[in-house]
């Protein structure tokens, strides 16, 4: 009984998972990419920029060279920062990686001057 | 049991917990798309941004915001809030509704191109409360507009208005209470009126007062099933319709109205269609009309008028009058055919 009860959450939870975005991949008429969670994801429109903010930060896009977005269940990069302000990434081993880089399937570490949160990489 | 109990309602919340909606907010409107529906949102020049077949101008756009929300398929809300109105628009139908929100008047056209092999039949619920606003919808295929504790009031037309010919089904969900009414100098034709073929069910109650036309206008027939329609007021007859009229269940008490409290006359003065019999057919429920003007009736009918079923208070005092134009003396009754 408790195995079947075992099976059916794991099942149940794979399927929310499943389900789950984690965040808006934005792709420029180059083909370059910018990703950005969803939590707390907004997009305001001003002149010619697309100011797209999430619980992390902000960053602007030229509308202009924008051509789409879509939903994505992996972030090629986890971390938005705002313009100019230090973040520093680290493993759950402590050891500290490029936050501009694309990070591999993981958990991360975010420390900036708003905080320190943990993230997930898929 | 508890056990099974506990794992089930933990799935339910773990499933409902996934939904992920981005809504585009247009003034008043928020067009609410799921996000698995979404698929690929194209930005054009920089000026606009494509979602599920929806062009929106981004000068208009007032934010795109990504929650937890859920919205049915087939969905427009609309909910009244004193000198405004907000809708939310299911994802899925946005590309074939255009809303337009002034004040507390709502306005939503159809797309012609909305069937069975596009969106299908889209659902509109109207809520909440304004002193002077309306809800006008046009199209060309068959709806469904719910009242769901309505308020509304209109000092310049109807209040609830449908331009669509087909099968329009008016829902007035058990235990909800709406209301609607208008004011005086109006040109509409009813409080509520609807030029397709209006069905009534739902057992709440739906209340009107009518001081420009009739409380309810059907141009073409009306069905009624299980809701209580109370007219307290109307300035000419409580229901009138075309084609026919038919009753199995529910309550209609009319009262202070101008003219006859249920009129049903033929749609066309000749090559009827078979349904187009000018018949009042009740079989269940309750009816009461109290109705004082001259020469009024109380159910009034081209047609036949057929009566197998239900309860039937009817009170007429108007007199009768002599009708110069058809040369002939009309009188009140409680039934004329």
């Amino acid at each position: 009984m408790r195995k079947i009860a075992f099976l059916l959450l794991m099942a149940c939870a794979a399927m929310a998972s499943a389900a789950d975005f984690a965040g808006l991949v934005f792709t420029d008429q180059s083909g370059a990419t910018t990703s950005v969670a969803l939590d707390g994801l907004r997009i305001t429109f001003e002149g010619d920029k697309a100011v797209v903010t999430n619980n992390s930060g902000s960053v602007e896009l030229s509308l202009s060279s924008l051509a789409s977005m879509e939903f994505t269940t992996t972030l090629s990069t986890a971390v938005v920062a705002v313009e100019d302000e230090a973040v520093e990434v680290y493993t759950m081993t402590g050891v500290r990686v490029d936050a501009q880089a694309s990070l591999a399937p993981g958990i991360y570490i975010v420390k900036s001057t708003r905080g320190v949160s943990k993230i997930v990489v898929r | 049991m508890k056990t099974w109990l506990t794992i089930l309602a933990a799935c339910g919340c773990v499933a409902a917990a996934s939904a992920q909606t981005l809504n585009v907010q247009v003034g008043n409107v928020t067009y609410a798309f799921a996000a698995e529906q979404a698929g690929v949102m194209p930005f054009g020049e920089g000026i606009t941004l494509t979602v599920q077949g929806r062009e929106f101008a981004l000068a208009d756009v007032a934010q795109v915001y990504v929650d937890n929300s859920v919205v049915d398929d087939n969905t427009v809300a609309v909910v009244f809030e004193g000198s405004t109105a907000s809708v939310v628009v299911a994802g899925n139908v946005a590309q074939y509704v255009d809303v337009t929100v002034d004040g507390a008047n709502v306005s939503v056209a159809q797309s012609a191109l909305v069937s069975d092999d596009t969106c299908g039949e889209i659902k509109y619920t109207l809520s909440g409360s304004s002193a002077d606003g309306s809800f006008y919808l046009e199209g060309e295929f068959k709806a469904t507009v719910t009242l769901s504790d309505l308020n509304l009031t209109s000092l310049s037309t109807a209040p609830v208005s449908v331009k669509n010919g087909k099968r329009i089904k008016f829902k007035v969900p058990d235990g909800t209470a709406s209301y609607l009414a208008d004011a005086a100098g109006g040109s509409h034709k009813g409080c509520l009126a609807c030029t397709g073929h209006s069905e009534f069910s739902g057992s709440g109650t739906l209340t009107i007062a009518c001081a420009t036309g009739h409380g309810i206008y059907s141009k073409e027939y009306i069905e009624l099933k299980n809701t209580t329609v109370v007219i307290t007021s109307a300035a000419k007859d409580g229901i009138n319709c075309n084609q026919y009229f038919t009753m199995t269940s529910g309550s209609v008490s009319i009262d202070n109205v101008g003219d006859d409290g249920l009129q049903v006359s033929f749609k066309d003065d000749t090559d009827r269609e078979a349904e187009d019999t000018g018949t009042a057919t009740i079989s269940g429920g309750s009816f009461a009309a109290n109705v004082t003007a001259t020469a009024a009736k109380g159910i009034k009918a081209d047609g036949d008028i057929n009566i197998s079923g239900g309860e039937f208070t009817i009170s007429v005092s108007g007199g009768g009058e002599w009708d110069a134009d058809a040369l002939k003396t009309k009188a009140s009754a409680c039934l004329g055919a």
